[in-house]
């Protein structure tokens, strides 16, 4: 089952762990943003969308989704920055220097991406879809049944 | 001589030829809300990557009599509607918008006028915008 | 490629991380998924860990320094400076004379035979920064419960169903620690932070108390107190488990919902809030660090922590006990390794004859000082008045992080002789007379006790630059120049010895722990125990096996905001940094996030002295000044301002005044003013 890197944003404590951890696993560069927000964070990635806009507007053939991704290809990319324009996330990002746009690979040089095993709080994970659904419907129906036994039900 | 010629109508104002030219021929500069792109009129180099790159196909490299002159064409940036700072042409975003909107299947864009930085607040909730774009879940 | 599993030099939590090695050098790091805290995650300073290691500032050969200027030499010079010079002033004026600060971050093999090499050589004047952070755990939690250590792994937060969280921002500081607490949420714990900055620990609270600066004991009272009005104490628990619920139930009378709240600045509908939820939940936790120890009543805060928790019967279970988080990674194995001025390996008082005695035969003497020695600060004012003349300085830099740093600076200036040991120039090694290059963390093997008891080993990784050496075998060597013993011992040797000098450590052995990946928590006194994760489960290590109440009222911070310095000022950390920086400042990819100091106001404050964010102002104590760039923030109350201490100057304004019992200066409270500073002239 493919997994993906799937975020638990409420568990963000803005320690920027990931951001250190991407940009050492890719020379220097990081593909994602930890937003501050409120007081608290969320780490701000590609999502790797089914139905992608930055496909679209790309015109070179370099980002491509294959299997459950969308990869860039830097031998392809141009450096004109559609793709930066297209994604509702900003989750891409242009080197001016290099030319070229990076956006998050989930570490396909790596068994596991970095971000999701160096987050101290857990707030991103890298499980499939349905792993993660569970649990999150876990917690929900504690929630509930504490709602329940507040009623005295 | 091998005239570049760029069509004004065509070009939105994007990167790509400027990255891609080997010998940097062609000169991108942002300035007070505005980008400026300078080509060059002609082009001896061996390569044709501008004419290759160009999304809208604005460029084309043919023999010509004489040494045309080279060509400076300006765009408007749009400015980000939440931190202010242009961010990219008005004439891209529009060519561009209508081929996101079918990738998203319809529906709204309201971070659409925000710079990639703004949509990341966006999504994070430290930029406040209309409907964001996972307001349904 | 080789990936040797090593523990993480920063923090208390005790991580460890996957160190990639290629041709003798660190080339990267790997995340180890079964470490039983972490899990494998790393925080930011981890996650560049191997860039400390070959960073070129690092000392390669040992310095002496000459009519104002350092010139390298070769070991056999400068140990047989350091030893002349250490002998002829012990000879000339005693060995009170000599002072001798170790290190959080050595192992326990090194502090312990630091701090024998200083009572061999006569003096109780050994210390280190647990006086600056947890004294009062170890003075306070001793007092009431029998022992100064966090009382449960931290995994075991994930089993509470309410968290007390008053004075930690873990999430910036002790980072892993957030996913047991958010464990603990997922089923539906309560959790509370007091804290007067909203940090993103207090992000997690349910119920956050932006108490006022100093007024600890007032909330813990108020409380304690209505527990006791609402029937809420563990009446079973306390008498079976407990003495002196009398005195502190009179102490307790005058703390109303109404005093309390006035006090601490709090609504008292959240005061009681708080108790009700600590008191009736089936397992709850105090989770406490450096909002509540550095203060001159921090042990009056532990202690008030300890009532709290007792009263409550929330001690010795799964999920119910009481959590000081110790910084550094090797703090508590310094202080169980008796690096401290008034206590012997394994907390045993100087004064303490029998004890003392028995230690003094094991390093084979007849008895060892008595006096209880000066602690940190004390050293420095002894310094400062002639009374220590050489220090030994292993692994500290307090020209950063002591309180009222301005004052250490002339200290050690003025000391005949100083002697530091450390990985970089830092501020205070610029000072010395003699500097030694020592080996880093990854570039000897070890024993470390993180904030859990845990004790781990850290294997040899990769060898040290140069001629640096490990700490362990510069004070072998000068201990043997000194006479004081045959020749230098290796880590496993120490180890052994240490097993026979600390009780909680006998079963501790180097077999057991280089082959224990998950290390073994003390106490754990024969190779046969399985050592023991949860403390008092069925006595407490009192003398008479029961836990302590002991009273304590609120009283003010020495100092408070008044016309002349009209804002309450505070100190802490952030994520990226690493107290004295260091190592931190010294890696752009963390100080990018940080580069210099800030100072965070309240935009109201911000307004009323008409400064703007991003403008620099001069903030300025009665001790000295820093100048800073303002962040306006509503993260810090109005009256308040925050800095953090990452950068040198900063601890030029805070307090020295110590806590009379732990002798920890008030670093949290202290009175400042901000000026705004010139801008610079216009060109043109």
């Amino acid at each position: 089952m493919g997994r993906e890197i799937l975020l638990r944003p409420e568990r963000c404590i803005l320690c920027y762990a990931c951001e250190v951890a991407c940009a050492r696993e890719h020379g220097g560069q990081r593909n994602v943003w930890v937003v501050s927000a409120d007081g608290g964070g969320v780490p701000v990635l590609c999502r790797h969308c089914e139905s992608a806009p930055c496909i679209a507007v790309c015109h070179t053939g370099a980002l491509v989704r294959e299997g459950n991704g969308i990869w860039l290809l830097p031998e392809r990319c141009t450096g004109c920055e559609l793709c930066l324009w297209a994604c509702p996330f900003g989750a891409v990002g242009l080197d001016l220097e290099g030319k070229r746009a990076y956006k998050c690979d989930r570490c396909a040089h790596r068994e596991e991406p970095a971000c999701t095993l160096t987050c101290p709080s857990g707030a991103l994970t890298y499980r499939c879809v349905a792993d993660f659904a569970a649990w999150r419907r876990a917690v929900a129906g504690r929630e509930w049944a504490a709602g329940l036994e507040r009623r005295g039900l | 001589m091998r005239g570049l010629i760029v069509n004004p109508d065509l070009c939105f104002g994007c990167r790509a030829c400027s990255s891609v030219c080997p010998a940097r021929l062609i000169a991108l500069r942002d300035e007070d809300g505005r980008r400026f792109l300078r080509f060059p009129g002609v082009c001896q180099e061996d390569c044709s990557r501008c004419q290759e790159v160009c999304p809208p196909g604005a460029i084309t490299l043919e023999e010509v009599a004489g040494a045309p002159e080279g060509v400076e064409l300006a765009f408007s940036l749009r400015r980000c509607a939440a931190c202010g700072h242009p961010f990219a042409p008005e004439k891209a975003l529009a060519a561009l918008l209508p081929q996101v909107q079918e990738a998203l299947g319809g529906g709204d864009t309201p971070w659409w006028n925000l710079c990639p930085s703004c949509r990341r607040g966006l999504l994070a909730g430290s930029v406040a915008q209309a409907a964001s774009p996972l307001a349904a879940g | 490629m080789p990936l040797i599993p090593v523990l993480c030099p920063y923090c208390g939590a005790g991580c460890r991380l996957g160190l990639r090695v290629e041709d003798g050098r660190a080339v990267g790091v790997e995340y180890l998924t079964d470490h039983p805290v972490a899990l494998g995650a790393l925080c930011p300073k981890g996650n560049v860990a191997h860039e400390i290691i070959g960073h070129p500032d690092r000392l390669q050969r040992p310095l002496v320094r000459e009519n104002g200027r350092f010139r390298e030499t070769d070991w056999d010079e400068a140990l047989s400076r350091v030893a002349q010079n250490l002998s002829r002033i012990r000879q000339e004026h005693g060995p009170d004379a000599l002072g001798f600060l170790a290190s959080a971050k050595a192992t326990n093999e090194e502090n312990y035979l630091f701090q024998k090499l200083a009572r061999l050589l006569g003096t109780n004047n050994v210390d280190h920064c647990a006086r600056l952070c947890h004294a009062p755990s170890v003075v306070g939690l001793r007092r009431a419960l029998g022992s100064g250590a966090m009382t449960n792994p931290i995994p075991d937060l994930a089993e509470s169903r309410c968290i007390l969280i008053i004075g930690s921002n873990f999430a910036e500081n002790h980072p892993v620690v957030a996913r047991w607490v958010w464990e603990a949420k997922d089923r539906r714990a309560f959790v509370v932070v007091a804290d007067p900055r909203y940090t993103p620990t207090a992000h997690m609270a349910d119920l956050y108390l932006p108490l006022r600066p100093g007024t600890d004991v007032a909330l813990l009272n108020g409380m304690a107190a209505a527990v006791l009005r609402e029937g809420l104490a563990d009446y079973g628990f306390i008498a079976a488990r407990t003495e002196g619920l009398e005195g502190l139930r009179a102490v307790l009378e005058e703390y109303s919902l109404e005093k309390t709240a006035a006090v601490t600045g709090l609504p008292p509908g959240d005061i009681l809030r708080a108790a009700r939820a600590y008191a009736r939940s089936p397992a709850s936790a105090i989770v406490y660090c450096m909002g509540v120890t550095q203060h001159t009543v921090g042990t009056d805060n532990v202690l008030a922590c300890a009532n709290l928790a007792l009263l409550c019967g929330q001690v010795g279970r799964p999920g119910a006990g009481i959590f000081p988080l110790r910084g550094q990674n090797n703090v508590q194995g310094a202080s169980d390794m008796g690096a401290l001025a008034e206590l012997l390996p394994g907390y045993v008082s100087v004064a303490n004859e029998e004890g003392r005695r028995r230690l003094a035969r094991l390093w084979g003497r007849e008895d060892l000082p008595d006096a209880p020695g000066l602690s940190v600060v004390e050293l420095m004012e002894a310094a400062l008045e002639g009374r220590v003349r050489a220090m030994v300085v292993m692994g500290e830099n307090p020209v950063v992080s002591d309180p009222a740093s301005g004052e250490t600076v002339r200290a050690l200036e003025g000391l005949e002789f100083l002697i530091v040991q450390d990985l970089f120039l830092t501020e205070t090694a610029r000072l010395a007379h003699v500097v030694l290059p020592t080996a880093c963390w990854a570039e000897k093997s070890g024993s470390y006790t993180n904030t859990e008891r845990r004790v781990q080993w850290s294997p040899k990784a990769l060898e040290p630059p140069g001629e640096a050496r490990p700490d362990l075998a510069i004070i072998g060597e000068l201990g043997r120049r000194l006479g004081l013993w045959e020749r230098a011992p290796g880590p496993e040797e120490v180890l052994a010895e240490i097993n026979r000098a600390v009780p909680a450590y006998g079963g501790i052995t180097p077999q057991r722990l280089t082959s224990a990946s998950e290390g073994v928590f003390w106490p754990c006194p024969d190779p046969a125990h399985p050592g023991t994760p949860i403390l008092h489960r069925e006595r407490f290590n009192t003398s008479s096996g029961r836990g302590r109440f002991f009273p304590v009222a609120h009283r003010l911070p020495p100092e408070a905001p008044d016309a002349r310095f009209p804002l309450w000022m505070t100190t802490g950390r952030v994520v990226v940094h690493y107290n004295s920086g260091s190592l931190s400042r010294r890696l752009p990819e963390l100080a990018a996030y940080a580069p210099e100091v800030w100072v965070a106001v309240h935009p109201q404050d911000a307004e009323r002295l008409g400064i703007r964010d991003g403008e620099t102002v001069r903030v300025r104590s009665l001790r000295g000044e820093v100048e800073a760039r303002v962040q306006v923030s509503d993260r810090v109350q109005p009256g308040l301002v925050f800095l953090p201490f990452h950068f040198p100057g900063v601890n030029a304004l805070t307090l020295k005044e110590l806590d009379r019992e732990a002798r920890i200066p008030s670093y949290k409270v202290a009175a400042c003013t901000l000026e705004r500073v010139a801008p610079p002239a216009e060109e043109g």
